[in-house]
């Protein structure tokens, strides 16, 4: 099975301020990290696993 | 407001930089919990009161609530997050250069509707409170008021938000104390009325149980999902997805169904959500007169952060990008003033339906994004071909709009209307068992990865493609 075929795009040039702060962003140091397990942690703690224990406990309650 | 150029940062729609994204996780919940907490947190437990007792009210409202943060904070929040943008930006790379138009027009319409909504509600607080001292003149009611406040709440917003964001960050830490004040009024009402609240039935729950319980978890999800349109405007100043989850689920999250429970237990034992109609009566002169002074203000937290939002989310319009801060934000409010000062009354009648068209419209964004985002990008989003607009650009796709999240957004929409109609709440199919937004959402997105592998992708379109020319294709992945 092979991906989507690479294409060829082209560069538009930015705002100059925008540029630097795109070129900022790319070199990573100045992007905000992604969610880490720590998050996935608590997302499925607070929005799954404590709305299940809510909605049992309020049917069954 | 002279600003420098990087602190000037947050009243632009440019990426913020990791230096100057300065709030923590207490900051960005305080902010958070001011803008969640408001008037329509009544109206909404009053929804629910409607259809469930409090018990039942109180915890299908929750747990409804934490399922549609938690939908909302993972369709926007990782790009908003990593690159520092506002919600509207990061759906650029599904809906395409041009067709960000959509959400962005869909944002500015809810942040509208709700902020001309709780500028009336204000003004009713506040005449209320006048009343209350007796410094109201005689035969003025709220319609007569609400010109003369909105007028003044929308200068109020209007220079607070000169700040930008930091104007946002010095009220929220005086505001949030409503949440509390609205915890006290809850206490209020149910240790001098419990025996009432727990007699209370329902007006309109109808005989099947499952689709009265149903009706609260469906009522808490799309209340949350209209989150949509705020959270990337205030997540955006905090530097680390791993720092954003609790305070956005705790400070966003929870505030909602705790206050609404007001709301569920006014309208159970008083027939009337909103405290402000009924504490002079539960909690006597001097409680009333505490009480209406937060409640009035709590909505300018909201209000404020909802304008900020949504000028901020104006300045994608590239016409728009660089004119001053001071213009955009006079173009946001200017549509608010206009509707609270003329034409109140319609507004105000119209709270129900405005409630139910946002849920119509942001569970399937919220699908598409989701699924763009884990599923077909695996994480991988180009920051710089989020501003590229020419025909050659990642996120063109064709004439700037992606067909797959137009044609998902559409489905999605027209399944929700049948699943369940947000203005009669007739309801078909499995609505009973799964509500309306969650297959809303599921389905938006499968239609919307149906259509990227089959059509997109084989043509080429959409930056799905490994970039030939891309020197910074190392940056795209995910920190």
């Amino acid at each position: 099975m092979t991906g989507p075929p690479a294409v060829t795009t082209t560069r538009e040039p930015l705002e100059p301020e925008l540029e630097r702060r795109v070129r900022a962003l790319e070199a990573g140091a100045d992007a905000g990290s992604d969610f880490d397990a720590a998050s996935w942690f608590w997302m499925v703690l607070l929005g799954i696993v404590l709305p299940a224990a809510l909605l049992v406990w309020g049917w069954f309650g | 407001m002279p600003k420098t150029r990087e602190a000037a940062a947050d009243t632009s729609v440019w990426p913020l930089l990791r230096r100057e994204r300065t709030w923590g996780p207490w900051r960005l919940g305080l902010a958070l919990a001011t803008a969640a907490a408001a008037t329509w947190c009544y109206l909404i437990g009053g929804y629910a009161g409607n259809y469930l007792n409090f018990f039942q009210g109180s915890l299908a409202l929750t747990a409804g609530s934490m399922i549609g943060m938690l939908l909302v904070l993972l369709a926007a929040g990782p790009i908003c997050i990593r690159f520092g943008i506002e919600s509207v930006a990061s759906t650029k790379p599904q809906f395409g250069s041009k067709g960000w138009t959509i959400p962005a027009l869909m944002q500015l319409l809810s942040i509208i509707g709700w902020n001309a909504m709780l500028l009336i509600f204000f003004a009713k607080s506040l005449t209320q409170l006048l009343s209350v001292l007796d410094w109201l003149p005689p035969g003025l009611g709220a319609m007569q008021v609400i010109p003369f406040t909105t007028l003044f709440a929308c200068a109020v917003v209007f220079f607070v938000l000169l700040w930008g964001a930091s104007g946002i960050t010095h009220l929220s830490n005086i505001l949030v104390a409503h949440v509390f004040v609205g915890l006290w009024m809850l206490y209020l009402l149910v240790s001098r009325r419990w025996p009432d609240l727990i007699a209370a039935h329902p007006a309109l729950a109808q005989p099947d149980p499952v689709w009265n319980y149903t009706t609260g978890i469906e009522i808490g999800i799309c209340s949350l999902v209209s989150w949509w349109a705020y959270i990337g405007a205030l997540i955006r100043m905090a530097p680390d997805g791993r720092n954003i989850v609790v305070p956005v689920m705790v400070g966003m999250g929870l505030p909602v169904p705790l206050l609404s429970l007001i709301g569920v237990a006014g309208v159970l034992v008083l027939k009337d959500s909103d405290p402000s109609s009924w504490l002079r009566n539960v909690g006597g002169h001097l409680y009333a007169i505490i009480a209406l002074s937060f409640v009035a203000a709590a909505n300018f937290g909201t209000a404020i952060a909802g304008i900020y939002a949504s000028a901020i989310g104006l300045r994608n319009f590239r016409r728009l990008e660089k004119l001053p801060w001071l213009v955009v934000l006079l173009m946001t409010i200017m549509p608010v003033a206009f509707l609270g000062m003329f034409v109140p009354e319609l507004v105000f009648n119209r709270f129900g339906t405005i409630l139910a068209l946002i849920g119509v419209c942001f569970a399937p964004l919220c699908g598409i994004q989701i699924a763009d985002y884990f599923v077909l990008r695996r994480r991988h989003i180009d920051v710089r071909a989020i501003y590229e607009t020419h025909p050659g650009s990642r996120y063109y796709f064709w004439a700037g709009f992606n067909p797959a999240a137009v044609i998902a957004v559409i489905f999605g929409i027209a399944l929700y209307v049948y699943l369940l109609n947000p203005l009669t709440y007739e309801s078909h199919g499995p609505y009973r068992f799964l509500t309306a937004s969650l297959p809303t959402a599921l389905v938006s997105a499968l239609i919307y990865i149906a259509i990227t592998r089959l059509v997109v992708m084989p043509a080429g379109r959409g930056g799905y493609a490994p970039r030939i020319d891309s020197e910074h294709a190392a940056a795209t992945a995910p920190q």
